[in-house]
């Protein structure tokens, strides 16, 4: 009887370990260290610092216009490509496609960084030939250094990183709206912009929900990108390469400032629930309208 | 399997599961060296948990205790060196044995930064300490390193080394790591290319300045160094050091708006970039490229990367030399610093502190090892006696003797000195050099900014 009672919890204990150890601890301890100065109590002065702090705000805003790229350019692109790879267009090839689409995802990041420093540098680059070439610009665009093209980079090279992985939960999406509903439509006179636009895209609306959060949440955690391509110890000219977490990173490793590294986090973390909280609100509302 | 047995096999299963995590989450004070993921191919014997002993002080024979010594190395020519090194000392000492991790430099420090906030759980016992990355560490809360000061009092470290190299790694005037190279830099140039030029090689930053003019009527760049107006510093520090210009002064405090120096070299590297007599390289491959077309007359360049050219220009093997840094002003040096990699101890290592000491002065200041890791991987030591000794002419210099000139110029060599700020001072820089080179601020203007982003890091700092 006293088996019966211990071997349930027993058989789900090691979650609960595993998260108790990994997950809960370090929350619990990242709070208890954001609310500390060299080990001793400080209340929430740590807080005021970063809440106060120019270059954190900075950061933030960056995060901000790389979120409006990613939301208004990478998932369009992503929701392009998925109606491309659902087109009868595509039949047998559909398959062979979302691997192609999906390549940039799983490849390096260090890798993809260097390859898009030789795309973006500003002598010789790839781009700054193309541009040149069709008569676009007249004189080379630095990119990487000037401040004003420094998110335009982030989001090129995030675009062709995503843009894969967000087609394939939009291609899935796609494929789970009976063809019926086109169909009926197309019966009733509609046209391929009206059948997107009125029938589909309004079924896309959970996919995109979730799409939409993770792009908000991965832009904000923005490391790997910005990091290959500006190198360490830069944060790009007037700090139009310094990001949240490249922040935090550098607080944490470089300045060996824990406590205030791990109050970033929370501040991070909060500011997110509160984003994506009032992005659900909104989709919600639509919904119910 | 009935029922009941079935549930037995699932509970033992279970319960040996969370035992088996449980105890993999555990602490081990005691034995790091495996917890350190240790990927050496050196064996393993049973570790020696004992205490500094005071045998050298008193003049005993040092006894050796069964030890597994742990390095951390970012360098692979510094790898293949301790592979060798280790193995020597292995035969002279076989109860010691050694493994070597090695990791990028940047991964290395950060671990490190891990490992101090755990208190010294999974520490290695000595460490291959990049000079930029040192002054991470200077600070009383956050210094990893064992002060070896004493030990190399005691052992004439000081006059047996070049003092200079040895200030790299020093913090409030204590010493925590013995420098691999003496990190001389000078000035590789391509005879050819400045006899095409009519023009001599230069000696001072004035003819440096002027040779740039009439090589770039050949179409030649004088240099290719990185873009100044994305924050590109490297160049303007080999000339500020040897002029004793460095942006940090001698008691770590900085010198930057004050800096005439550092804002007339910024003003020139700026012109010779803008006016196309330098080339600005954005990645690597640029500067190799323009140097493999024949474009490119001079390259200053530290010991440690005299290998660069050829490496990747290894058809202009014989059409380079080296000579010495023109003198940015009469009181300048020769000869420059750059870069520079000590070897460290660990403070929180449990092994026998004498016999890592041992094996340090072992690979870093016997005569005989370090002249074989000149010989290896190109370091010249900055070890007086082992000086005269490399002395092998080098092919792709055209059989120049490099060791003759960096020994003539090792009395010349200046000191880099250290700040925790310094990394603070670059970042900053590269924050505002696009709109200096854009002409939206003046030098003076530039180094006003930098230098109050520089004080409020130090105040922040404490």
């Amino acid at each position: 009887m006293a088996q019966r009672k211990v071997l349930p919890y027993l058989f789900i204990s090691p979650f609960f370990i595993l998260y108790g150890i990994f997950g809960l601890y370090p929350l619990i301890s990242g709070m208890v260290m954001s609310l500390q100065k060299k080990e001793a109590f400080v209340g929430f002065s740590n807080y005021q610092k970063v809440l106060t702090d120019g270059r954190f705000w900075k950061a933030i805003g960056n995060a901000a216009l790389y979120t409006c790229g990613s939301v208004f350019i990478i998932l369009p692109v992503a929701l392009g490509a998925a109606l491309m790879l659902n087109s009868a267009f595509m039949g047998k090839k559909k398959g062979f496609m979302s691997t192609v689409f999906f390549i940039p995802n799983v490849t390096s990041v260090i890798v993809a960084g260097i390859v898009f420093q030789y795309i973006l540098k500003a002598n010789g680059g790839i781009l700054n030939e193309i541009l040149l070439s069709l008569g676009i610009i007249q004189k080379n665009i630095r990119f990487l250094n000037d401040p004003n093209w420094a998110v335009v980079s982030i989001v090129i090279m995030g675009t062709w990183r995503y843009f894969g992985v967000n087609s394939l939960y939009f291609l899935s999406g796609l494929q789970s709206i009976s063809p019926d509903l086109g169909e009926a439509a197309r019966i009733d006179g509609a046209n391929a912009w009206q059948e997107f636009w009125r029938i589909k895209f309004p079924l896309l609306k959970p996919i995109m929900i979730y799409v939409v959060f993770t792009a908000i949440t991965g832009s904000f955690s923005i490391f790997g990108e910005v990091y290959t391509l500006v190198g360490a110890g830069s944060t790009g000219a007037r700090d139009s390469m310094l990001y949240p977490v490249i922040y935090l990173y550098n607080t944490m490793f470089r300045d060996n400032k824990m406590n205030e590294a791990a109050t970033m986090g929370y501040v991070l973390a909060v500011l997110l629930l509160v984003i994506t909280s009032i992005q659900r609100f909104i989709m919600r509302d639509k919904d119910e309208n | 399997m009935n029922l009941k047995k079935f549930r037995m096999l699932a509970f033992v299963l279970s319960l040996a599961m969370v035992f088996t995590m449980l105890s993999a989450c555990g602490g081990d004070s005691g034995s790091s060296s495996e917890a350190s993921g240790n990927t050496s191919e050196s064996s393993v014997t049973s570790e020696a948990v004992s205490e500094d002993t005071a045998s050298e002080e008193s003049g005993e024979e040092l006894v050796m205790e069964e030890s597994n010594v742990n390095i951390w190395a970012f360098a692979e020519p510094h790898g293949n060196y301790f592979e060798w090194v280790t193995a020597e000392y292995t035969k002279q000492h076989p109860e010691v044995t050694f493994g070597i991790q090695m990791m990028d430099t940047t991964a290395m420090n950060d671990r490190l930064a891990v490992i101090i906030s755990a208190g010294g759980e999974g520490t290695p016992d000595l460490i291959d300490v990049e000079q930029g990355q040192f002054p991470r560490y200077m600070n009383e809360d956050k210094m990893f390193f064992e002060p070896l000061s004493e030990r190399m009092e005691a052992d004439g470290i000081f006059e047996k080394m070049v003092e200079t190299r040895l200030s790299l790694y020093s913090y409030k005037g204590t010493y925590y790591g013995l420098e691999h190279a003496l990190c001389p830099t000078t000035m590789a140039y391509r005879p050819d290319l400045f006899e095409k030029a009519g023009v001599e090689v230069p000696t001072t930053w004035d003819e440096f300045m002027a040779a740039a003019e009439q090589l770039k009527e050949q179409g030649i760049y004088i240099a290719a160094s990185g873009d100044v107006t994305a924050g590109s510093y490297d160049d303007v520090e080999v000339y500020l050091t040897a002029s004793g210009n460095q942006i940090v002064k001698e008691d770590g405090t900085p010198f930057i708006v004050e800096n005439q120096a550092l804002k007339d070299l910024l003003d020139d590297v700026l012109y010779l970039q803008k006016s196309g007599m330098i080339l600005p390289i954005e990645v690597d491959a640029d500067r190799w490229n323009a140097m493999a077309e024949d474009k490119v007359a001079t390259y200053y360049t530290p010991d440690w990367a005299a290998g660069w050219l050829r490496d990747n220009v290894p058809e202009q093997s014989g059409q380079w030399k080296q000579t010495y840094l023109p003198k940015y002003d009469a009181n300048s040096a020769r000869t420059s610093a750059r870069g520079g990699t000590g070897l460290c101890m660990s403070s929180f290592t449990k092994k026998d502190k004498d016999v890592l000491w041992d094996f340090m002065k072992f690979a870093m200041v016997d005569t005989d090892n370090v002249v074989k890791k000149y010989e290896m991987i190109n370091l010249y030591p900055p070890v007086y006696e082992a000086m005269p000794l490399c002395n092998g002419p080098v092919e792709y210099y055209g059989d120049q003797v490099l060791g003759e000139l960096y020994t003539e110029l090792a009395p010349e060599m200046p000191a880099q000195n250290q700040a925790a700020w310094r990394s603070r001072f670059g970042e900053s820089l590269k924050s505002y050099a696009y709109d200096w080179g854009e002409g939206n601020m003046t030098t003076d203007e530039l180094l006003e900014y930098v230098q109050a982003d520089v004080e409020d890091y130090i105040a922040e700092l404490g």
